[in-house]
């Protein structure tokens, strides 16, 4: 009781201890992703170590992406029931482990087994689920920035840990190289975690956003007593939100997203190929694009917050739309130029509007196993987008019809996003209610 | 074996930037390229700032972190 006095006094004279838990989740991201993405730099030297083909090792990385997925819903379930600190410190501790042990695989096989299921599996239990699942529990009036700064963890991972990882492998083995990065997950992401992170601003006595009563708002006839908003959709049950309009909107235009995100980041190489692009100009238009993406991601998140989110992400959909029309419409080098700029400004940014909404709409008791179904979506349909396209060019000699069928998504994933009752749905613009006498200062702001 | 067979599975890599999927090999090929052509430095070099980019990150926050409930220890007294 004294330490929660301790903090709530605190926290009006210095930074809200939110902001510390962002900071945190922003390096267990950064790390965790960024690590899983630096496996396809090792793809040669497992090739030459292990004689196995490209074909076999994709097997691991295969696996590990739909086992990505597919376990999203699983530990956002699991940050319900037991809360985000437990399942990130178990989550990091697990990939920490796994990432070291794949330093010992002596072939493909026990590589596909650790990779693909259990660092996988144990990256599920970090980013995105668990990680937003947090924040949206600090954070209300702020939710849009927070969530993007935690987004922008993975963005930044991939731009600082892929080179790492890569030029790690130049001056020792690939074995050193995941010793490294298990370390750097184990000795750095994992205390910080311990020693940080809380799974509710509860635990510390505080109230959301650092606010010195629970979110209410002034001007509702009766100021001198607490009140709370309540999310209209806060279900008992997570089935339930299935039988509203909003979890399908949400889930719909993450798919598309899923869709669209996954088409290019996995054709681009072949795509340049035959656009006569040089390897010289992709990689600077690809860091082009990594920089908008990160400027795009903080800037969306921050005007989320001050405007109806369904109308951002809406216009984030419709601007990656464009994107891929340029590629269609502009020869080879002006769509890349054209594609870095306009799709560098949507990539991510749909990640934190979805998540924040989930939460405004369905509150937080169920949050972490919705936002998991709607991230299993997006990673389900993006790994089936890209069979079909791959197929689609096998025919056609061409990407244009992927990239048409791409921009048509967008633009429906635009009016569908578009068309969420925001207003009426998001806890964000309800009426305070008045709280009930006998219930503690300190409470969930959804009901819960 | 099928193109399309051998498109799907390649396909797994490459899938970067968005959550946490894979880089491209050939594309991170290019990127080292185009960073020893601009920075002209040893790969240990690289290692090192980036290992201490990285290592700065949670070395700080936890710095802040602990200086906060310092003060909100003196408070207390």
């Amino acid at each position: 009781m004294a330490q929660e006095t301790d903090d709530r006094q605190d926290s009006g004279k210095s930074v809200f201890y939110g902001w510390y838990i962002v900071g945190t989740l922003f390096f267990a991201t950064f790390v965790g992703v960024g690590s899983r993405q630096g496996f396809g730099v090792f793809v040669e030297a497992w090739e030459e170590d292990f004689g196995a083909s490209v074909g076999a090792i994709s097997v691991a990385a295969g696996i590990g992406w739909a086992v990505n997925g597919i376990v999203q819903p699983f530990f956002g379930r699991l940050t319900d029931k037991l809360g985000g600190r437990r399942v990130l410190i178990w989550g990091v501790l697990a990939m920490g482990l796994g990432t070291m042990l794949v330093a010992a695989s002596p072939n493909v096989y026990v590589l596909i087994a650790v990779y693909g299921f259990v660092v996988s599996s144990a990256a599920g239990g970090v980013f995105p689920t668990p990680a937003s699942s947090v924040i949206v529990r600090w954070f209300q009036r702020k939710r849009g920035t927070a969530m993007s700064m935690v987004a922008f963890g993975g963005s930044a991972g991939g731009f600082i840990m892929v080179p790492f990882a890569a030029y790690l492998l130049v001056i020792a083995d690939w074995r050193t190289a995941w010793l490294v990065m298990g370390a750097a997950i184990l000795f750095l992401a994992l205390p910080l975690l311990l020693a940080i992170v809380r799974s509710d601003p509860e635990d510390m006595g505080l109230n959301q956003d650092g606010d010195e009563e629970p979110i209410s708002t002034p001007g509702d006839g009766n100021d001198s007593s607490p009140s709370i908003r309540i999310a209209p959709l806060a279900t008992t049950g997570w089935k339930e939100s299935y039988r509203s309009a909003p979890m399908w909107q949400l889930s719909l235009g993450y798919s598309v997203c899923g869709i669209t995100t996954a088409i290019v980041a996995v054709h681009f190489i072949r795509w340049a190929s035959t656009e006569d692009i040089t390897p010289g100009t992709a990689a600077l238009a690809f860091g082009l694009l990594m920089a908008i993406n990160g400027v795009g991601l903080l800037v969306v998140g921050s005007v989320s917050d001050r405007m109806q989110r369904k109308n951002l992400l809406g216009t984030v959909y419709l601007i990656r739309g464009l994107g891929f029309l340029a590629l269609i419409v502009f020869p080879g080098v002006p769509a890349l130029w054209a594609f870095a700029v306009i799709g560098g400004m949507s990539w991510l940014a749909s990640v934190p509007l979805t998540n924040s909404l989930t939460a405004d709409v369905y509150g937080l008791r169920n949050v972490g196993i919705l936002n998991g179904l709607i991230m299993m979506v997006h990673q389900l349909a993006g790994g089936l987008a890209v069979i079909i396209a791959g197929r689609v060019f096998d025919i056609w000699d061409t990407y244009d019809p992927v990239f048409a069928a791409a921009a048509g998504f967008l633009i429906f994933a635009g009016v569908v996003s578009y068309s969420i009752r925001e207003r009426k749905y998001s806890i964000r613009f309800q009426s305070p209610q008045p709280l009930p006498t006998s219930r503690p200062v300190v409470v969930a702001a959804d009901g819960d | 074996m099928d193109m399309w067979i051998e498109t799907t599975l390649y396909s797994a890599f490459g899938l970067i930037l968005h959550h946490s999927e894979y880089v491209d090999p050939t594309l991170v090929d290019w990127i080292k390229d185009k960073i020893d052509q601009i920075t002209g430095v040893s790969a240990t070099t690289i290692v090192i700032v980036l290992g201490l980019v990285t290592s700065a990150f949670p070395i700080g926050v936890m710095a802040l972190a602990l200086r906060r409930a310092r003060r909100a220890r003196k408070r207390k007294r």
